[in-house]
Protein backbone atom coordinates (compact mmCIF):
# COMPACT_ATOMS: atom_id res chain seq x y z
CA UNK A 1 0.00 0.00 0.00
CA UNK A 2 1.31 3.45 -0.86
CA UNK A 3 1.83 5.97 1.91
CA UNK A 4 0.17 9.30 1.15
CA UNK A 5 2.39 12.30 0.61
CA UNK A 6 0.90 15.15 2.66
CA UNK A 7 1.40 17.83 0.05
CA UNK A 8 0.76 15.59 -2.93
CA UNK A 9 -1.91 16.97 -5.20
CA UNK A 10 -2.49 17.14 -8.92
CA UNK A 11 -2.88 20.85 -9.46
CA UNK A 12 -2.59 22.81 -12.65
CA UNK A 13 0.56 25.01 -12.37
CA UNK A 14 -1.45 28.12 -13.22
CA UNK A 15 -4.42 27.32 -11.02
CA UNK A 16 -3.45 29.95 -8.43
CA UNK A 17 -3.71 32.87 -10.90
CA UNK A 18 -6.25 34.24 -13.38
CA UNK A 19 -4.56 32.69 -16.44
CA UNK A 20 -4.59 28.93 -16.70
CA UNK A 21 -3.91 28.06 -20.33
CA UNK A 22 -5.66 25.13 -21.94
CA UNK A 23 -6.17 21.80 -20.21
CA UNK A 24 -5.45 18.40 -21.71
CA UNK A 25 -8.46 17.00 -23.57
CA UNK A 26 -7.31 13.50 -24.50
CA UNK A 27 -4.17 12.91 -22.47
CA UNK A 28 -4.74 11.83 -18.84
CA UNK A 29 -3.62 14.68 -16.61
CA UNK A 30 -1.31 12.50 -14.49
CA UNK A 31 0.44 11.31 -17.67
CA UNK A 32 0.99 14.88 -18.79
CA UNK A 33 2.46 15.80 -15.37
CA UNK A 34 4.79 12.80 -15.49
CA UNK A 35 6.05 13.64 -18.99
CA UNK A 36 6.29 17.44 -18.82
CA UNK A 37 9.82 18.66 -18.09
CA UNK A 38 10.82 22.33 -18.06
CA UNK A 39 8.33 23.27 -20.73
CA UNK A 40 9.04 20.22 -22.86
CA UNK A 41 7.27 16.90 -23.25
CA UNK A 42 9.48 13.87 -22.60
CA UNK A 43 8.53 11.34 -25.27
CA UNK A 44 10.76 8.65 -23.72
CA UNK A 45 8.78 8.82 -20.47
CA UNK A 46 5.56 8.72 -22.49
CA UNK A 47 6.78 5.62 -24.32
CA UNK A 48 7.76 3.90 -21.07
CA UNK A 49 4.29 4.54 -19.63
CA UNK A 50 2.97 2.44 -22.53
CA UNK A 51 5.43 -0.39 -22.08
CA UNK A 52 7.54 -0.78 -18.94
CA UNK A 53 6.22 1.51 -16.19
CA UNK A 54 3.07 0.38 -14.37
CA UNK A 55 0.53 2.54 -12.55
CA UNK A 56 2.47 2.42 -9.26
CA UNK A 57 5.51 3.60 -11.20
CA UNK A 58 3.52 6.51 -12.59
CA UNK A 59 2.55 7.51 -9.05
CA UNK A 60 6.22 7.23 -8.04
CA UNK A 61 7.19 9.60 -10.86
CA UNK A 62 4.53 12.10 -9.80
CA UNK A 63 5.64 11.89 -6.16
CA UNK A 64 9.28 12.40 -7.12
CA UNK A 65 8.35 15.45 -9.18
CA UNK A 66 6.31 16.89 -6.34
CA UNK A 67 9.17 16.39 -3.88
CA UNK A 68 11.71 17.85 -6.31
CA UNK A 69 9.49 20.91 -6.80
CA UNK A 70 9.41 21.54 -3.03
CA UNK A 71 13.20 21.31 -2.91
CA UNK A 72 13.54 23.86 -5.70
CA UNK A 73 11.10 26.17 -3.93
CA UNK A 74 12.90 25.72 -0.61
CA UNK A 75 16.28 26.47 -2.21
CA UNK A 76 14.86 29.64 -3.84
CA UNK A 77 13.31 30.84 -0.57
CA UNK A 78 16.49 30.05 1.38
CA UNK A 79 18.57 32.01 -1.13
CA UNK A 80 16.16 34.94 -0.86
CA UNK A 81 16.43 34.89 2.95
CA UNK A 82 20.24 34.71 2.86
CA UNK A 83 20.25 37.82 0.65
CA UNK A 84 18.28 39.64 3.34
CA UNK A 85 14.87 39.29 1.76
CA UNK A 86 11.75 37.88 3.32
CA UNK A 87 11.14 34.13 2.89
CA UNK B 1 6.73 -2.28 -7.78
CA UNK B 2 6.79 0.48 -10.36
CA UNK B 3 7.79 -1.45 -13.45
CA UNK B 4 5.83 -4.08 -15.33
CA UNK B 5 6.41 -7.42 -13.58
CA UNK B 6 5.31 -11.00 -14.21
CA UNK B 7 3.18 -13.08 -11.83
CA UNK B 8 2.07 -16.72 -11.93
CA UNK B 9 -0.90 -18.60 -10.55
CA UNK B 10 -2.55 -21.94 -11.21
CA UNK B 11 -6.35 -21.61 -11.38
CA UNK B 12 -8.51 -24.74 -11.63
CA UNK B 13 -5.39 -26.65 -12.69
CA UNK B 14 -4.45 -24.21 -15.47
CA UNK B 15 -1.16 -22.32 -15.00
CA UNK B 16 -1.40 -18.63 -15.91
CA UNK B 17 1.21 -15.90 -16.31
CA UNK B 18 0.09 -12.27 -16.14
CA UNK B 19 1.94 -8.97 -15.93
CA UNK B 20 1.02 -5.71 -14.29
CA UNK B 21 -0.62 -3.35 -16.80
CA UNK B 22 1.58 -0.61 -18.26
CA UNK B 23 0.43 2.72 -16.76
CA UNK B 24 -1.39 3.98 -19.87
CA UNK B 25 -3.30 0.71 -20.18
CA UNK B 26 -4.14 0.74 -16.46
CA UNK B 27 -5.62 4.24 -16.81
CA UNK B 28 -7.76 3.10 -19.75
CA UNK B 29 -8.99 0.04 -17.85
CA UNK B 30 -9.75 2.13 -14.74
CA UNK B 31 -12.02 4.37 -16.77
CA UNK B 32 -13.86 1.42 -18.30
CA UNK B 33 -14.23 -0.41 -14.99
CA UNK B 34 -15.65 2.73 -13.37
CA UNK B 35 -18.29 2.96 -16.10
CA UNK B 36 -19.49 -0.55 -15.18
CA UNK B 37 -20.64 -0.80 -11.55
CA UNK B 38 -24.44 -1.07 -11.92
CA UNK B 39 -24.79 -1.88 -8.24
CA UNK B 40 -23.08 -1.50 -4.91
CA UNK B 41 -21.46 -4.95 -4.92
CA UNK B 42 -19.69 -4.42 -8.22
CA UNK B 43 -18.71 -0.93 -7.14
CA UNK B 44 -16.98 -2.48 -4.10
CA UNK B 45 -15.13 -5.02 -6.23
CA UNK B 46 -13.96 -2.35 -8.63
CA UNK B 47 -12.83 -0.08 -5.82
CA UNK B 48 -10.88 -3.00 -4.37
CA UNK B 49 -9.24 -3.64 -7.73
CA UNK B 50 -8.27 -0.13 -8.67
CA UNK B 51 -8.03 1.73 -5.39
CA UNK B 52 -4.58 2.36 -3.99
CA UNK B 53 -5.54 0.86 -0.61
CA UNK B 54 -7.88 -2.04 0.17
CA UNK B 55 -11.06 0.03 0.38
CA UNK B 56 -12.11 -1.74 3.56
CA UNK B 57 -12.64 -5.16 1.95
CA UNK B 58 -10.56 -8.27 2.43
CA UNK B 59 -9.52 -10.37 -0.56
CA UNK B 60 -11.80 -13.21 0.60
CA UNK B 61 -14.77 -10.83 0.80
CA UNK B 62 -14.10 -9.65 -2.74
CA UNK B 63 -13.78 -13.20 -4.05
CA UNK B 64 -17.05 -14.15 -2.33
CA UNK B 65 -18.79 -11.16 -3.93
CA UNK B 66 -17.25 -11.96 -7.31
CA UNK B 67 -18.47 -15.55 -7.03
CA UNK B 68 -22.15 -14.54 -6.85
CA UNK B 69 -23.66 -15.47 -10.25
CA UNK B 70 -25.48 -12.16 -10.78
CA UNK B 71 -22.43 -10.10 -9.86
CA UNK B 72 -20.14 -12.24 -12.00
CA UNK B 73 -22.43 -11.99 -15.02
CA UNK B 74 -22.80 -8.22 -14.73
CA UNK B 75 -19.09 -7.63 -14.44
CA UNK B 76 -18.13 -10.08 -17.18
CA UNK B 77 -20.69 -8.58 -19.52
CA UNK B 78 -19.39 -5.09 -18.84
CA UNK B 79 -22.89 -3.82 -18.13
CA UNK B 80 -22.93 -0.04 -18.13
CA UNK B 81 -24.48 1.81 -15.22
CA UNK B 82 -25.75 4.44 -17.64
CA UNK B 83 -27.31 2.58 -20.54
CA UNK B 84 -27.81 -1.15 -20.87
CA UNK B 85 -27.32 -0.92 -24.64
CA UNK B 86 -23.86 0.55 -24.11
CA UNK B 87 -22.49 -2.53 -22.36
CA UNK B 88 -18.74 -2.88 -22.68
CA UNK B 89 -18.72 -6.38 -24.14
CA UNK B 90 -14.97 -6.37 -24.78
CA UNK B 91 -14.02 -5.46 -21.21
CA UNK B 92 -13.37 -9.00 -19.81
CA UNK B 93 -11.21 -9.88 -22.80
CA UNK B 94 -9.29 -6.61 -22.63
CA UNK B 95 -8.62 -7.13 -18.91
CA UNK B 96 -6.78 -10.32 -19.99
CA UNK B 97 -4.61 -8.63 -22.61
CA UNK B 98 -1.43 -9.36 -20.61
CA UNK B 99 -2.31 -12.93 -19.57
CA UNK B 100 -0.91 -16.13 -21.08
CA UNK B 101 -0.95 -19.87 -20.44
CA UNK B 102 0.74 -22.94 -21.89
CA UNK B 103 -2.53 -24.85 -21.56
CA UNK B 104 -4.80 -23.00 -23.95
CA UNK B 105 -7.93 -25.03 -24.66
CA UNK B 106 -8.39 -24.91 -28.45
CA UNK B 107 -11.19 -27.38 -29.02
CA UNK B 108 -9.62 -30.82 -28.61
CA UNK B 109 -6.09 -29.41 -28.82
CA UNK B 110 -3.96 -27.73 -26.17
CA UNK B 111 -1.80 -24.75 -27.13
CA UNK B 112 0.37 -22.05 -25.68
CA UNK B 113 -0.12 -18.32 -25.89
CA UNK B 114 -2.28 -15.33 -25.04
CA UNK B 115 -5.75 -15.92 -23.61
CA UNK B 116 -6.60 -12.53 -25.14
CA UNK B 117 -5.95 -13.91 -28.62
CA UNK B 118 -7.84 -17.16 -28.02
CA UNK B 119 -10.44 -15.83 -25.59
CA UNK B 120 -13.54 -17.45 -27.14
CA UNK B 121 -11.99 -20.88 -27.63
CA UNK B 122 -10.20 -21.06 -24.28
CA UNK B 123 -13.12 -19.98 -22.11
CA UNK B 124 -15.94 -21.64 -24.07
CA UNK B 125 -18.35 -23.17 -21.55
CA UNK B 126 -16.21 -22.16 -18.57
CA UNK B 127 -17.76 -18.96 -17.28
CA UNK B 128 -16.87 -19.64 -13.64
CA UNK B 129 -13.25 -20.22 -14.60
CA UNK B 130 -13.27 -17.04 -16.69
CA UNK B 131 -14.47 -15.10 -13.65
CA UNK B 132 -11.61 -16.39 -11.50
CA UNK B 133 -9.01 -15.63 -14.16
CA UNK B 134 -10.38 -12.14 -14.83
CA UNK B 135 -10.37 -11.33 -11.11
CA UNK B 136 -6.78 -12.52 -10.63
CA UNK B 137 -5.42 -10.97 -13.84
CA UNK B 138 -7.07 -7.65 -13.03
CA UNK B 139 -5.62 -7.66 -9.52
CA UNK B 140 -2.19 -8.39 -11.00
CA UNK B 141 -2.75 -5.73 -13.66
CA UNK B 142 -3.32 -3.05 -11.04
CA UNK B 143 -0.40 -4.26 -8.91
CA UNK B 144 -2.32 -6.27 -6.31
CA UNK B 145 -1.29 -9.90 -6.99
Amino acid sequence: MRRPLDSFHLQHPGASGPHEGIKTANLPWEVYLACAEDGRFNVDTYRHLHTTVDYAGLLDILEARQVQATWSTAAYVNATISRGGEG
Amino acid sequence: MGVVTEHRKTIDGVPYVATTYPAMYAIQMMGRLRRVAPDEKIEKIIEFLIHKDDGGLSEKQVEALFGEPAVLMSLLMGASKEWADKADWALPRDLLKHTETDQLQLGDAVGKGSVFDFFDEHFAGRLGHLGKVVLWATKVGFGKP
